[in-house]
């Protein structure tokens, strides 16, 4: 039988779908990023931060019905202070940078390849430039 | 963190998803109408303008001032200028082609790792 020649066919959605998946696998275990998931998830089972979180809300609807209040704002401000001093929110900040900054890392690069910013012009529904 | 300091098997895989993404014609053209955008010095250096006073512009704002009519018309007046601009608009037309894939590859990656991509690889 001949041997026919290859064709140089441009790559199918589907193949872009998979090489994609391919790529979120790599990035979702890399230890960076189980560090931030695993952030988050501490973050969701601790109580003193769900009840933290519960007050501001709280505060902040209070505000919205008594504006200008400077009592209220004062409270409020002190509660988003006392959450920020709790250990999981403070690991999970830190966690959250190293994440941002290593999947903006994997932004970069992509980006130069293709000259176009990827992830400005990934977002689904977005009509903007940029 | 530089880019290169992300792991191997990191940077082969996004090497793979920029060429399967560069093989579709739609990229393709987009390529071909960036080269030819940056080949050509004037549409460069209306477009260094527009983005220069653009930025001025929004930067003021964000810090709360106003703006005035005598520095909004002449923005309005750039902005129509390189709208006009053929191949401009010739490379922001590529771009709205360009994008649906770029969101269909985006989505992928944002449902493996659970969290939307698109926004966390951005700078806050």
């Amino acid at each position: 039988m001949e041997v026919l020649p290859v064709l140089n066919l441009p790559t199918t959605h589907e193949e872009i779908e998979q090489i994609a998946m391919k790529l979120g696998d790599l990035l979702r275990e890399h230890p960076i990023y189980q560090a931030f998931m695993r952030s988050i998830s501490d973050l969701e089972s601790d109580t003193q931060v769900s009840d933290l979180s519960s007050k501001i809300h709280t505060q902040e609807n209070a505000l919205i019905s008594e504006r200008g209040n400077a009592e209220l704002a004062d409270e409020l401000k002190r509660l988003n202070q006392s959450l920020e001093t709790l250990p999981s929110i403070q690991s999970y900040r830190v966690a959250e940078t190293d994440a941002r900054a290593f999947l903006n890392a994997v932004n970069i690069l992509l980006s130069e390849t293709l000259k176009v910013d990827f992830a400005a012009n990934a977002k689904r529904g977005c009509g903007c430039g940029g | 963190m530089n880019p290169n300091e992300l792991p191997q098997d990191i940077q082969d895989a996004i090497g793979a998803l920029a060429d399967a993404l560069l093989a579709d014609p739609q990229a393709k053209y987009y390529q071909q109408v960036v080269a030819a955008l940056e080949s050509d010095p004037e549409a460069c250096a209306l477009e260094r303008r527009f983005m220069d006073l653009y930025n001025r512009l929004v930067t003021r704002q964000q810090i709360g001032e106003q703006l005035s009519q005598q520095e909004v018309d002449p923005f309005y007046a750039l902005r129509s200028e390189y709208n006009a601009n053929p191949l401009v608009a010739a490379r922001n037309n590529a771009l709205g082609a360009f994008k649906p894939l770029l969101a269909e590859a985006g989505e992928q990656i944002s449902i493996q790792i659970g969290l939307d991509f698109t926004e966390l690889a951005r700078p806050k």
